[in-house]
């Protein structure tokens, strides 16, 4: 049964029909929050939210786009607001990775330099967070989710033009920001 | 080639959306601009880090912890219910406003008669404070109290006292 099918029987009010629409969905939705908070509970109960969110929006789902598209697109806005939010009461210090060494030496070992590896994305994620929402967004969906350009453009609602300048824009925000980080050879990836 | 569209080139050559002359341009700059080359080496540092990120597991019950959420969330917002059947409630609305313009649109006009005399000195054109304004204009008591009860009585429209 497609998603459309199970729309309509949940509609009217079939039991298990939007269980199962939840299951196709989950993970997804689930990594796609995570990807914004980088933390499993923030994560979880985000995606729930936008769950029941979607769950009370039914009604309104026209079929226009398809259920995943309209799926995506309620939980990039309501990462948006949280992100929102979060942003008013939290001032993120860029201060506390300063000192992380992003590139190794010559002579350095296998272990070191996966553990430098590792402070890397950590501090990718921590600049991340200073971005604006809009940037973020785009950038969680593209780079941390990998979805496509044709994608983005129908969850955003914005033309491929926008995604391309706007991606490109946050892109270059997010290498000025993490430059002081990156030696010559870029961190060595 | 300037280094500002080599930036841009740069970026799409690693989503893959470079066309091959556009790449081989971009590959010539580059082998020429030391700058556009360090801008390439921290683009693909940085996109690599968040493409590399770990993935996270989905924590368990998730279905029973949402089902529960939502009835709680149902129970709380009875709006709810009225969203799901606004739709269905647009129609018999629309059918009520219709039967109220109607039964407007259809009743008899208000004749003359039932007029008050104030509605009726508008509808002439007349200013119903100018006809009250000789009342408290008169100076004896008596003579004001007959203009009052002249102006009172229904069955003599029109008519007034005059001392």
């Amino acid at each position: 049964m497609d998603d459309n099918e199970l729309v309509e029987e949940a509609r009217n009010g079939r039991p298990g029909a939007f269980e199962t629409l939840v299951k196709r969905y989950e993970k997804k939705v689930f990594h796609l929050a995570y990807g914004f908070v980088q933390d499993s509970a923030a994560a979880d109960d985000l995606a729930q939210e936008v769950f029941v969110k979607a769950y009370l929006a039914l009604p309104k789902f026209k079929g226009k786009s398809e259920f995943g598209t309209w799926l995506y697109r309620i939980a990039v806005n309501h990462v948006k607001d949280h992100l929102r939010k979060v942003a008013r009461r939290r001032e993120v210090s860029l201060e506390e990775f300063r000192d992380f060494p992003f590139a190794a030496d010559d002579g350095i070992k296998a272990r070191e330099l996966q553990q430098a590896e590792e402070r890397r994305k950590k501090a990718v994620l921590r600049v991340l967070e200073t971005l604006p929402p809009k940037y973020r967004v785009i950038l969680t969906l593209r780079d941390v989710e990998g979805l496509s350009y044709e994608e983005i453009t129908r969850i955003l609602k914005i033309s491929p033009g926008t995604v391309d300048s706007r991606l490109f824009r946050a892109r270059r925000m997010l290498r000025q920001r993490m430059s002081p980080h990156l030696d010559e050879e870029g961190g060595g990836l | 080639m300037r280094c500002r569209e080599a930036e841009k080139w740069v970026l799409r050559s690693m989503d893959g959306t470079l066309s091959s002359d556009r790449q081989s341009a971009l590959d010539e700059h580059l082998d020429r601009c030391p700058n556009c080359r360090k801008a390439r080496q921290e683009y693909a540092s940085t996109i690599a880090a968040l493409r590399g990120q770990p993935a996270a597991e989905l924590l368990p019950y998730f279905w029973n912890r949402l089902e529960s959420r939502i009835r709680e969330r149902e129970r709380l917002e009875p709006w709810t219910v009225w969203t799901k059947w606004s739709l269905r409630a647009i129609p018999v609305a629309l059918l009520l406003i219709g039967f109220f313009v109607g039964a407007i649109a259809f009743q008899p006009p208000v004749s003359d008669e039932e007029m008050s005399q104030p509605a009726a000195l508008l509808l002439r054109n007349a200013n119903p404070l100018s006809e009250t304004s000789t009342f408290f204009d008169e100076e004896k008591s008596e003579n004001k109290n007959m203009m009052i009860i002249f102006a009172g009585d229904e069955r003599l429209p029109g008519r007034r006292y005059l001392p």
